[in-house]
Order: structure tokens, then sequence, then C-alpha cells
């Protein structure tokens, strides 16, 4: 994977630099916007979500892209900003890949006066940008906590399946879970492990714990992913009617998997209106006109009642 | 005997050890469980062994499991094909793969570290070109119950795992082709002055490593029902323990499929055992390290 | 203590040393005196790298005593030699290529400033200019090694040696890369060094080059001292008697020759750099001989017939077929068998066992279906082997790096020998072995001979030559150099053409005709 950062990097340069010569007359007028957007990793669903609503919304309004995956590298997306900001785009759209590592670029594009845009995840610095779009991720722990204590009427043991040890959503879905819990005593964490976000990680996991002689009333994935590897990991050992499985983010396999009740339920988080949101405020900014620093998409609750309608809008 | 046999000896402390600390271990259903798990890791392990036994390595699995995972799943939704087309198609794309790392290795004469380390990042990018970065969902009962179905009372992942140790035994110890692999490893210069066609075997030997990751890569997918482009990744590194684990040196010329079983046991055993345990993953972290470490130190120990 | 060791620079004291049993050096002697060209001769093998090998500390000696400057030097680390002011300048060149010359001639003393340790680049290249002012020579020191031609590289090896201001230079095959020129400035040099006390150990085969430097030679032998007398008192003939005479130790078998039809023709192969124009004919049931020193390209021709290595031009017919040979596997098909020079390079697994080293060439030979091994088949042949060859062993399972040199190399003949060639080309095949083993390989060589086969035999061991081979092929400098019959071979003859002296008797146009 390495060696492909400087290789693209050395890429975009030669780009820039063929734009630069070939633009000198235009540079000055341009009929439309640039918008830079760097994203933390499209190799996630997630983020592929947030590249096609940003695509649509820049298509519609006549905004020219120019877009770059960081791999879930923070060190990329620095030099990435900076290449922006030498090619000279009007707005930067950050999809950071790391609370504390993508920091370092909000601060460039700060002293190069250049406007920046945070989405979806956040950043220690992110009061120094024009702009913050993205969904509260303490509130999706909140949320799915608050649906597993009343599915278990107040009482009964938990699994959690953590994301990637130490990124910014696993850290947060973790404290909005532990919030809400630390209310109900009688709900107990009784294991609790990191499955980095991927299936077949949590489906081995969970297979390990229903081996293990430990009470399991319910499982808490933090996202849809592990979710639906725990849900496989417990069809299997026939347990799917006592064991309900809660993910987050609402991606197809998920909502198919609520639909047939193998899962409870899942968080819906807006990816299109945060990508949507994100250009909006964009083209706001360069047009002087007056934006909110922070715009929060509020999460929703998705179960077996409300998921036609989610369906739909795939 | 415990000169030979340090690496078993190693294996059976550790399943004590487990079986002590934790009673859930020893039930039936955990031993499959153990065995499901390892089988999609044990399959590549099998072709590593062949590729680190003639001094190579092949860095490229954990891509090409996902290359093929991806090939095999567009090819499965319901009402197409069922099994037999994706299965044939991540063969073919695994076989193709790896016989362009064998070909680049043996006539280019280019360090297989390199050309592997170039394949993986290769295969990665094809597997998301392919698909557009997105998982290939909705797939047929027919190829998920590959990974979650049972016969004659085993899981399918465990049989194949199983029929491919088996194949792997047979290739390696018991035909011609299996000795020429030891003796390139042992002494490639000296193969080739016998008149053994080293490139051919060379070449073989990495083809046959790609098809065994795209077997592992068909395992994986029907088994969490999806084919994404980003999954294996790291898997090569997990492989080459095994591997090691099970005697098998860096240095070629040396190595067996049965040692190579056992250090893909020590991991899945160790793996199962800690989860049971619930150590939290950053001990798991630490632990794994020290047990790949020291069981390999034992082997080596008692093979003076 | 004898008066004439009060000017000695080096005593070397009864120096023995052996290898897996093999003396290579026995009670050698050498006494080297202050502002002397001390010439050392002897053919491959007699011990002088062995014995040089020691002063450098690189090898411990079993036996003996080194006085440098009269005062007893313990054991030698290579570190220790060249504090006490003993350096090398060896035959193959060892610079980094992608250092300045000033660095490589600084290498590993360079030269810092105070305190600090960071290099005085500065003082590292004025040093080296001076140098090469004092030796009168044209290299700037700033250039990089890599652009230098192989023989500045050598002149600077030559400065590098001289900078430690030793008082014991040794010199091995100095002028193999350089031309004429360059050779008369290397002598001034020599003799620079030489009025100021310096104390040179030069080794050749460049007869003239000795008659024109040297002061005194010693002639080694088969490990021993023969000799040491002064370079007036001796000439070329003379010299070579020394180096080569001496009684057949070793018992060959009796042989009937019986030569049959030819076997093997080579017509005119070359490979650009190691061989020209290389011409022979081999028959069945004769043994032929391959002379010349070390680095002639005996070795190169040999890889080339085989295929392991191509051949820029020329033909090779064998049992009267016109051949292309690709690759070792093409020759094994044409009926050829290698027994390398290297066996552990390139003769066995070192990792494998005894059975599957033997059976490693014929292997096709214990398969069903080609590919499936009949593993008591397989057992069969080896085990016959085993037992043919005599190879000591504890079972066909041992490893044969645990196996001692002379049945390694029986190991390797008979991997070989399974394959049932008619053509066996043997490169140094009782290098490094104990005289018992030799014996018995110089039986089975004759017997193979006798049973019609072909055999091409380098050796760099005379005698070897002289009792086992019914012709013996010259080689000098990649050429074919002369062509002996039995009748017309022995030792000085033999010598005198591999040292490249054209010789009175023989005649090459009318030999090439055999």
């Amino acid at each position: 994977m390495d060696i492909i950062a400087p290789v693209k990097n050395f890429l975009l340069l030669l780009l820039c630099a063929a734009f630069l010569l070939a633009g000198c007359g235009r540079q000055k007028k341009k009929d439309h916007l640039v918008i830079g957007v760097s994203y933390q990793n499209l190799q996630y669903e997630f983020t592929i979500y947030l590249q096609d609503a940003i695509r649509s919304q820049a298509k519609k309004m006549n905004i020219e892209l120019i877009e770059l995956d960081s791999r879930g590298k923070a060190e990329d997306q620095i030099s990435e900003v900076e290449n922006f900001i030498a090619f000279g785009v009007d707005v930067i759209i950050l999809n950071p890949c790391d609370k504390e590592g993508s920091a370092p670029a909000v601060d460039i594009a700060v002293r190069e006066k250049t406007p920046i845009v945070v989405l979806n995840t956040i950043v220690t610095n992110f009061q120094k940008a024009q702009a913050f779009v993205g969904s509260e991720d303490a509130e999706a722990g909140r949320i799915a906590a608050n649906y597993m204590v009343s599915l278990l009427k107040g009482k009964g043991s938990i699994a959690v399946i953590h994301g990637l040890n130490g990124h910014s959503a696993e850290v947060q879905r973790s404290a909005g879970i532990n919030e809400v819990l630390h209310k109900y005593p009688e709900v107990k964490i009784v294991v609790e492990q990191s499955a980095n976000w991927d299936r077949a990680q949590a489906l081995t996991l969970m297979e390990n714990w229903l081996s293990s002689s430990k009470q399991i009333d319910a499982v808490i994935a933090q996202n849809d992913e592990m979710a639906l590897g725990a849900s496989k990991a417990i069809e299997a050992a026939g347990k799917q009617q006592e064991m309900p499985v809660i993910g987050i983010d609402a991606i197809r396999d998920a909502l198919k998997a609520v639909e047939q009740g193998k899962m409870a339920a899942t968080i819906f988080q807006d990816a299109s209106g945060q990508g949507r949101l994100a250009v909006e405020i964009a083209q706001k900014i360069i047009a002087r006109e007056p934006v909110a620093h922070i715009n929060y998409i509020p999460f929703k609750l998705v179960t077996r009642e409300n998921v036609k309608q989610y369906m739909k809008n795939e | 005997m415990l000169s030979k046999y340090g690496i078993y000896f190693a294996f059976c402390l550790l399943v004590i050890a487990m079986a002590i600390i934790s009673p859930a271990f020893l039930h039936p259903s955990n031993i499959v469980n153990i065995l499901r798990q390892i089988a999609v890791n044990g399959i590549m392990a099998v072709g590593m062994t062949f590729v680190m036994i003639i001094g190579g390595i092949d860095l490229s699995v954990g891509s090409i499991l996902a290359l093929a995972a991806v090939v095999a799943a567009s090819f499965a939704h319901p009402g197409e094909h069922r099994v037999i087309i994706p299965v044939l198609m991540a063969l073919a794309v695994g076989l193709g793969v790896g016989f362009i790392n064998g070909i680049i290795i043996a006539r280019k004469r280019l360090a297989p570290f390199i050309v592997t380390l170039g394949m993986m990042t290769v295969a990665r990018g094809m597997a998301l070109v392919y698909t557009n970065g997105r998982p290939v969902i909705n797939l047929s009962d027919g190829y998920n119950r590959i990974g979650g179905g049972y016969f004659i009372g085993l899981p399918i992942p465990v049989l194949a795992f199983l029929l491919i140790i088996l194949g792997g035994i047979f290739f390696l110890h018991f035909t011609r082709f299996g000795r020429y692999v030891f003796a390139i490893g042992g002494n490639e210069l000296a193969a080739k002055v016998s008149g053994v066609k080293t490139q051919g075997v060379v070449i073989r030997v990495y083809a046959l490593s790609g098809m065994l990751a795209a077997l592992a890569g068909v395992v994986l997918s029907s088994r969490v029902m999806s084919g994404s482009p980003s999954m294996g990744q790291g898997y090569e590194l997990d492989v080459i323990a095994a591997v090691v684990i099970g005697g098998t040196t860096l240095s070629g010329g040396v190595g067996s499929i049965g040692g190579t079983i056992i250090g893909a046991l020590i991991i899945g055993v160790m793996n199962n055992g800690l989860d049971l345990l619930n150590v939290s993953s950053y001990w798991q972290e630490i632990v794994k390290g020290v047990i790949i470490v020291l069981a390999v130190m034992l082997d080596r120990k008692t093979n003076r | 203590m004898d008066k004439s060791y009060d000017d000695c620079q080096l005593r070397m004291e009864h120096i023995s040393k052996s290898f897996a049993g093999v003396k290579a050096l026995d009670e050698v002697s050498l006494y080297v005196r202050r502002g002397e060209v001390h010439a050392l001769m002897g053919e491959n093998g007699a011990g002088k790298s062995t014995l040089m090998k020691i002063l450098t500390g690189i090898i411990r000696p079993d036996d003996g005593s080194i006085f440098i400057r009269g005062k007893l030097a313990g054991n030698l680390t290579p570190g220790k030699a060249l504090a006490c002011g003993i350096s090398m300048i060896h035959q193959e060149l060892n610079p980094v290529m992608y250092m300045t010359v000033a660095e490589n001639i600084f290498l590993g003393r360079e030269p810092v400033y105070p305190r600090m340790p960071v290099v005085n680049k500065k003082k590292e290249l004025e040093s080296t200019r001076i140098f090469f002012q004092e030796m009168d020579m044209d290299i700037h020191p700033g250039t990089l090694m890599s652009r230098l031609s192989i023989a500045q590289i050598q002149m600077v090896e030559i400065i590098k040696a001289v900078s430690y201001n030793s008082g014991i230079l040794i010199m091995d095959e100095p002028t193999s890369a350089i031309t004429d020129r360059e050779v008369n400035k290397l002598f001034d040099i020599i003799r620079k060094l030489r009025s100021g006390g310096v104390s040179i150990i030069y080794i050749s085969h460049k007869m003239g080059e000795i008659f024109n430097i040297a002061d005194t030679i010693t002639v080694l032998r088969d490990g021993k001292h023969i000799d040491t007398r002064p370079a007036a008192a001796l000439n070329s003939k003379e010299l070579i008697r020394l180096m080569v005479g001496r009684e057949i130790s070793t018992v060959f078998p009796e042989r009937q020759a019986v030569t049959g039809p030819v076997s093997l023709e080579v017509q005119a192969i070359s490979r650009k750099g190691k061989f020209q124009n290389i011409s022979f004919e081999a028959h069945a049931g004769e043994i032929l001989g391959f002379a010349g020193l070390m680095g002639a390209g005996r070795t190169e021709i040999m890889e080339s017939i085989f295929g392991i290595n191509r051949y820029d031009s020329g033909k090779l017919i064998v049992q009267h077929k016109a051949v292309l040979i690709r690759s070792p596997a093409d020759a094994v098909k044409s009926g050829m068998a290698l027994i390398t020079e290297d066996r552990k390079k390139a003769g066995l697994n070192l990792k494998g066992s005894v059975k599957t080293n033997t059976s490693l060439a014929s292997l096709k030979d214990y398969c069903s279906f080609g590919q499936i091994l009949n593993a008591d088949k397989e057992k069969k042949s080896v085990d016959l082997e085993i037992k043919r060859l005599g190879i000591k062993t504890v079972g066909r399972n041992q490893l044969v790096n645990t196996l001692s040199g002379g049945n390694q190399q029986k190991v390797v003949l008979a991997k070989w020998f399974l394959t049932n060639p008619d053509i066996l080309i043997l490169d140094e095949p009782t290098r490094g072995i104990d005289v018992n083993a030799k014996t018995e390989i110089y039986q089975l060589v004759s017997q193979l001979a006798q049973q019609g086969k072909t055999i091409l035999l380098i050796s760099s061991e005379m005698p070897e030559l002289l009792g086992l081979c019914d012709r013996i092929i010259v080689i000098y400098q990649g050429c074919v150099q002369a062509i002996f019959k039995k009748n017309e071979f022995n030792a000085e003859r033999i010598m005198e053409a591999a040292m490249g002296i054209p010789s009175d008797i023989h005649n090459k146009g009318s030999l090439y005709a055999v």
C-alpha cells in the first residue's frame, strides 16, 4: 500500500502543473467553483455513499471536483490538502481519517486562507474550520444503547463489538453506549472486544463467544459490517430469536437483515444528507453567505417497522 | 523424538493450557469452530508452504483473496449462476495472478518479495476497480452454503481445508514436483545443474499459491455472504506466521505440510482461547506475538 | 639465533594447517628481509594463499609461530595484522563502487574533526591527493570508484594498501588487470617502497615479472617449503622444475586405453570475456584432461558446454548429431553429466538427504505416470549406488551436510551415475577430499572410461592429470594453448603451456588434427 502514496502525489503534482500551465489565463476568471475533497477511505462503504452524494450535488450545482482518497492515512491527507492549495481550489472538503492526525491539514488550510469544511468525522481543531458537517457519533451509541435497554426491558447481559481501537468513531460510539448503560445498573457488558470494523473478524469473535460458557442476551456492534458477522454466527448457532443484534450505519445488507429479522435494528447515518450539505455550505462560503459552524445531521433508529422507507432510498 | 517434534510438543502444551484455563475449550462444537476459523488461512498456508520451501515468499495472497472473492461474488447473484461458475472464475483469477507472479520471478529473476509486494497492491487495486469500491452483496443461497453449510457432518470449509491438506501432502511429499520443490529451495543452482527445469517449477508453485488464495477467497466470501474488495488485508502475515511456526525456514529447502497445519492450529487455538477468556484486544496483540516467537524458539532449540 | 635473521622483517616458522584432515601447509617457513621483493611461487593449491591468509589473520594456523620485526606475534586477527603493518592487495578487487577514491582509501579509518564524530572530508581529500602525488599518479581523489577503469581501480587498491604505511605488503597477482604501461608504473612504486625499507611478498604466475622485480624466490609445493633462492641464481626452467618436480605419491590404476569413436565434438565455441574459439574432440573410452591456471577459463568452457551459461558462437556435436544445449536439462538429455568444481555451490542440496540428492537427476525413472514417486524403486537404486561407491553413511536418509567431503563427492558422482551418461565432465573432482577417497575416485573414473564413457577431467593437480589422462588440453587465457598426447606430456611442458610460455617442442597445428 505504501508505495502507492508517493506515486499518487507525484501524479497529482504533474496534474496540477499541467492545469496551471493550461489555465494561466483562465485562473483569474473561472466560470465555476472548484472543490477539493479528501476522503478518509474509499474502501469503506459509508465513505462511498458520502462520495456519491457529493458528486451528485456538485453536478447539480455545476461545481468541479478534485477527489483524493487517503486510504486511512492521516499523513497522506495533509499532503493532499497542501496539493489542493497549490492547485488553487476554492474550498476544501476534508473527511478526516483521524481526530488528531488530520488536524494539521485544517491548520494548513487556515494558514493559507483556503476555506475548509470538515465532513463526517471530527478533528480536534474543527473550530478553526469554516464549518463542520456530520453526525455526533456519541449520539449513535446512545440511540443503540437506549433501544437495547428497552428490548431487554432494563435487565440483561450485553456483548459489545468495538471498531478499530482508537478510531474516533469507536471512541465516541463507546462513550455514548457507556453513558446510557451507566444509568441501568442491571444491564451489564459481559464481554467486549474489537473486530476492527470487519465482518469476518466479528464472525470469528462471535463464534468464540458463543462457545464460551458466558451468558449473552444481546449484541451491540459499532458498525453494520460487524453486526452482520455477529448475526451470521448467532444464526448458525440457532439463537437468532433470543439474541438481538444492533448495528450502526444502515448499509444495504444491514437493512435487508433488519427486514428479515436477522438484526433487531440499525442506526441510519445520513450519508447523502451529509455529503449534500457539505457541498451546499462550501458554495455558500464562496458566495460569502453566512453558514452555521456546526451542522449536525441527526441519526435515526431503523427497526423492522420503518425499514421499508430507508430501503426505498437506495 | 522430541527434537523432531518440538513444534507438536509446543502445540500440545498450548492445548493443555487452554483446556485447563477454559472448560469450554475442549467442547466438540468449539473444536469444529476452531477448524472452521483456520480454514481460510490454512488453505492459503498450504500454498505458502510450497512457496517458502523454494525459498520464496508470496505477499500477494491477501489481495488475491479479495480479488477472487469479488469476482466470485459478482457471478453468484441468485438466479444467475449458483456455485460452479463463480468458484471456477475465482480459481482462474487466482491461478492467473499467481502465474504472473511466477513468470516475473522465474524469468526476470526479480526478488519474490518485491514482485509479490507489487502484486499485492495491483490485485487489491483490481478488486477495487472491479467493484467500484463497493462490497458485492445479495449472493445466492447455494453460494453461501459453501461457507455456512455442512457435508457428512462437517462444515464445508473444514472439508475443503482437509482436502487441500491431503492434496498438499501428496504433491509435496509423494511426487517428483514436490521433490524438485525441496531441491530448488535447498540449492537452486544444484537443482538446475542436475537437469531440473527450475523455472517451470517456480512458476507452478506461485500459480498454486495464487489458486489456493482464490479458494480461500471463495470460502471467506461465502462465509460472510459478501465479497468485499477490502477483505483479507494483512492475511499474508498470519499465513507466513503459520508456515514459519510450522518449521519452514525463510531461507527455504526445509518444511512440511504437517508443520504448517500445526502452525495454523497454534494461531487458531490462540485466537479462540484469548476470545474465550475475553482477554482485552490490546493484550491479545502482545500475547499473540510472544506465543509466536516462543513456539518458534522452542522448535529451533530442540532442533539443534 | 642465526645472524641472517637480524634484518628479517618477517619470520614465519614451521606453519602447519589442515582442512578436514587434508594438510594444506606442512611446517612451512618463510623469511622476508627488510626492503626486499620476495616472490612466492607454486602451483594452484601449493599453499600460497593459505600461508598469506594466515599472515593476514584471516585463518589461524594449527601450529607454528610468526615473528614480526623480531617480536612474536600471537594469534593474528585481520585487525591485529593491519596494526602490525601487514597489508594485502587481493587478487579480486572489492572496492565500494559508490564511494569516491578518497573515501575508499580511508574506509574504516576516516579522519575526523577533533572530538566530533564528523568526517573531515577536506583532510581526507588532501591526504589522498598527496598519496597520489608521491606515487606520480593522475587520479582525482573525488572521483567515484565506479567511473574508474579496472586498471585504475587496481592502482587505487595498491595505493590504499601502501597508505597504511605497512612494513610488509602482500601483492597477489597485482598485474592481472593492468596494462604494460601501468605495470611499469607499479614496478616503479614497488622499487620506491623497497628503497624505503618496505618488504613486499609478490605472488604471480608471470615469469617475466618475477625475474624483473623479485630479489628472492620461495617455492612451495603440496603445502611444503621446497626451496628459497636468490632470483639471480634461478632461471625459468629451473623454477618450473622446482614447482612441479615431485614423485607421484598417489597410486593410479593401470588402464588399457581403448579409444573408441568420437563422442563429443566442440567446434570453435566462444563466450565473450571468458574464452575464445575452443575446439576439441573427445572419444568414447577416453579420459581427456584440461590443465591451466586458476581463472584460465576451463570451468567456464565446461559450464557453457553443459548449458549453465550460453556460448555466443560455435557448435556442439554429440554422438555425431549437432545439438542445441540451452540448459542443463538439455545437456542431461544428450547424455552428459557435470560434476561441478564447487560441490557445495552447485552440486549438492546440503539441506537434503543422501537419498534425495542421489536420485535428483534421474527422478523420472522412479515415477509412475512421470510424477508419482515409487519410493521402493528409488530406495533400491539409491542403496545400490551407496554400496557400489562405498559411501560411508548411516543410511540413505542422513543429511549430506553431515558427511565428509569425500563422501559428499561420492554422492554427487552417484547422482550422475544413475543417469547413465555417455559423457562425464569432472571439474576438480578431488578438491578438498582425503587421500583414500581420492584413490577411490580415481578407480571409479578409470572404470568408467573402461566401460566406454567419455571423461573430461579438469584438474589443477598435476599428478592427477599425468596419472589418469590419455590426452591433455592446456587452456591459457581462454584459449587452447596446447594439446598433448600421452607420450608427449610431462609436468614441465604442461606448466610451461599453462603459464603461456611458448614451448620449443609442441606444435599446436599438427596436434589439432588428432
